[in-house]
């Protein structure tokens, strides 16, 4: 084949630049660690990261919620372990009351302790955390709970927020996944707060005397205070629930990574042996080329 | 003696000119000179030049042009796609899809805790943040639309400019052959400009038997004895308001350019950019309006986002003015979050492609379109500019000039020379002995 002058030297340009290409090219994968820099690099897989760092991104929010949710939960088995003693004491009196066998001195002091454990009942139900009431449903920025008093300032009841009260507070923790972690005021104390109605009956029935309104209000304050362990019951098993989302968020956080880290990072070892063979492959062309463009005929002419 | 001299001139010719852009090297064609007859014998008369000839080859000439011109196409395709993708950075964390993310985020973050002021800061942050992107987007691709514009004006410029000179070149050729000259150096000179022009648009050509060269763009008669159209720009405003540019020749006519660096340009700009932003348009309207369908039901009665695509997308004014318009509920109660839960549920909500994908399926699809258009492009121009190296190594082959032939050549020329002077010599001295006696 015949070679003209020029043929040589554009030949050698067009080669170097491919292999000055091929280790650029290497040499910025190499810097970022990354295969995939730009949809270009490949397409298939670009997709694929843009997917999985969504999912990524999302796990982590989900992650911060069930956190947020744990808290809650938490603060309210705290509250309602409180609310189990004291509705445990009101049962311990009702007993005592029953019996006809207390004095009106002994059963004045009865009296005095009762209001103290409504108002102590109404407080806790009033428990926030972290600027949010727990057990007034939506209701979670004003004192969902009073007492209600007479002229006299004695207690005669319970009031309550009622509009929205009732309401679940729900939380996400996963695609299409809500949790509840609320208990509502007639979760923890029955219709109409009907455990309060029943403690200040027994106040009364403490004041005045009546045992029969006493043992009559024995059963219904004992079903109150199973109301509330099976309360406290239903919060812990939130937080087994919680636990063991979280360890699925952990799972699948580890697999998003490996999955991602398939589509976009690049094999380091592989990437470092193509280096060093285009860089030898370089070296090589550099040095033939000098080589070759400096003979010609001219030098041996006389 | 005489065609040895003339040989030498060539050689001296070529070898001047052995590194300039398109030369073909010239080859004095020896021949025998025309006998004497005579009775008994014919006597031979020499050698003399009958022509300077050019080494050409046309066909691959053909072949090597129609590939310039797809690599035209190819590379200035190539080039603008992957400015596309730089303008996309995709992916990366501050990219449109990490925005969106984010925004569905800050939704799901305020659910947590409805009332907090602060999270109702950070979802009006994010929404600003994802407008932000998408509109810097659009200004971006429409720069590079503008970008293109004067660069197709550039181009046209250069074909017209090639054009009228391929025009005198064809009156001087002509001139030169009616003289019966070969006129090599003006061809040479043609045939450089015919490359360059091919490379700008899909031009066909010939050669007619008076050496007048004529250009035919998509059958369309450019150039010839008596045709003279340079290409003009025509700029126009669709339906939408988009601006539109096409190009024409003064007879009206819209030539179609498949190929050359003008004809990648056109389609860029007319095709693949238009496709790409009402890709972002659609995208937009879609968040706009499911956002906004969700957000209306609650208390303020107000609309997250203002806009009617990409270019205008915004955070409403009633948002950007109270923190409290946000709505996360439709009771408006403090730990209610219907609204908020749903427009972070609005993350995987298939309300793209007539309710098949969802919004950030949608952006990762034209991402991944965007990717493999911009990989085709690259592996086009340089499969392309492969072959056409090879077609040049192959035409600097038959046409380039080759310093070591040359010298070969003109040593054997410098030894043809003196040994004609030899015989001169022998001759004059045989005559001078003739003429002592």
């Amino acid at each position: 084949m015949r070679v003209s002058t020029g043929m040589l030297h554009s030949t050698a340009v067009n080669e170097l630049n491919r292999v000055w290409s091929r280790l650029q090219g290497l040499q910025s994968q190499i810097a970022t660690g990354k295969r995939v820099s730009k949809p270009s690099d490949d397409p298939i897989a670009a997709a694929g990261v843009l997917r999985v760092r969504s999912q990524q991104r999302a796990t982590e929010q989900y992650t911060r919620n069930l956190n947020e949710a744990r808290e809650f939960a938490t603060a309210s088995d705290s509250a309602l372990t409180r609310l189990v003693e004291v509705a445990d004491r009101v049962q311990t009196i009702a007993v005592q009351v029953a019996d006809a066998s207390y004095g009106p001195e002994a059963r004045a002091g009865l009296a005095a302790e009762l209001d103290g454990l409504l108002e102590e009942l109404i407080g806790l139900a009033n428990t926030e955390y972290a600027g949010k009431r727990l057990f007034g449903g939506y209701q979670t920025r004003e004192e969902p709970f009073s007492v209600t008093t007479d002229e006299k300032g004695s207690i005669i009841g319970a009031g309550l927020i009622e509009r929205g009260s009732e309401g679940r507070l729900q939380r996400q923790v996963g695609d299409n996944v809500l949790l509840t972690i609320n208990l509502t005021p007639t979760d923890l104390f029955g219709e109409d707060l009907a455990l309060f109605e029943d403690i200040v009956a027994l106040r009364d029935a403490a004041l005045s005397g009546d045992s029969d309104q006493a043992r009559s209000l024995v059963e219904p304050l004992a079903a109150g205070l199973d109301r509330l362990n099976l309360s406290q019951a239903l919060v812990g098993g939130l937080i087994s629930r919680i636990d063991g989302i979280e360890e699925w968020l952990g799972h699948l956080e580890v697999e998003l990574e490996a999955t991602r880290s398939e589509y976009q990072d690049l094999n380091m070892a592989e990437a470092a042996m193509e280096y060093q063979k285009e860089q030898s492959i370089l070296q090589a062309a550099l040095s033939t080329t000098t080589n070759l463009m400096s003979m010609s005929l001219v030098n041996y002419l006389k | 003696m005489a065609a040895q001299q003339s040989v030498l001139a060539v050689i001296g010719h070529n070898v001047a000119n052995t590194n300039t852009a398109g030369y073909s090297r010239q080859v004095a064609h020896l021949v025998q000179e025309t006998p004497t007859l005579g009775v008994a014998q014919d006597y031979g008369n020499g050698v003399r030049v009958s022509g300077v000839y050019r080494q050409r080859d046309q066909v691959l000439d053909q072949e090597l042009r129609q590939d310039l011109s797809d690599l035209g196409r190819w590379e200035s395709r190539a080039g603008r796609l992957e400015m596309i993708e730089g303008i996309v950075n995709e992916p990366s964390d501050a990219s449109l899809s990490a925005a969106m993310d984010e925004f569905w985020n800050a939704w799901s973050e305020l659910s947590s805790d409805p009332d907090d002021q602060t999270r109702r800061a950070v979802v009006r942050e994010q929404g600003r943040v994802l407008t932000y992107r998408l509109q810097t987007m659009v200004t971006r691709i429409e720069q590079l639309g503008q970008d293109i514009d004067s660069e197709i004006a550039t181009r046209v410029g250069e074909f017209n400019l090639l054009l009228g000179d391929l025009r005198s070149l064809n009156t001087m050729v002509k001139e030169s052959t009616l003289q019966g000259e070969a006129a090599n150096d003006l061809r040479d000179r043609r045939d450089l400009l015919l490359d360059q022009l091919c490379q700008l648009a899909n031009v066909t050509y010939g050669e007619r038997e008076d050496g007048v060269l004529y250009l035919r763009l998509d059958h369309t008669m450019i150039l010839d004895e008596a045709q003279y159209r340079p290409l003009e720009i025509r700029r126009s405003q669709d339906a939408n308001g988009q601006r539109q540019v096409h190009i024409v020749l003064p007879t009206g006519e819209t030539p179609e350019l498949a190929s050359g660096e003008i004809g990648g340009l056109i389609e860029l700009r007319q095709q693949t950019l238009p496709e790409f932003l009402m890709d972002l348009d659609s995208l937009a309207t879609g968040l706009i309006s499911e956002v906004n369908n969700v957000h209306r039901a609650g208390p303020s009665g107000v609309d997250f986002f203002f806009g009617t695509g990409a270019r205008d997308i915004a955070v409403s004014a009633q948002v950007e003015a109270t923190l409290g318009s946000i709505n996360t509920s439709t009771s408006g109660l403090p730990g209610d979050n219907d609204i908020a839960l749903a427009i972070s549920g609005l993350r995987d909500a298939r309300v793209m492609q007539s309710g098949t994908i969802s919004l950030s399926d949608h952006w990762s699809n034209v991402v991944g379109r965007l990717g493999i258009a911009s990989r085709e492009a690259t592996f086009q121009k340089d499969s392309l500019t492969l072959t056409s190296e090879t077609l040049q190594s192959r035409r600097a082959s038959e046409s380039g000039v080759s310093l070591d032939e040359e010298l070969a050549t003109l040593l054997s020329a410098q030894q043809a020379y003196l040994a004609a002077v030899r015989i001169f010599q022998t001759a004059e001295d045989m005559m001078d002995t003739l003429m002592s006696i």
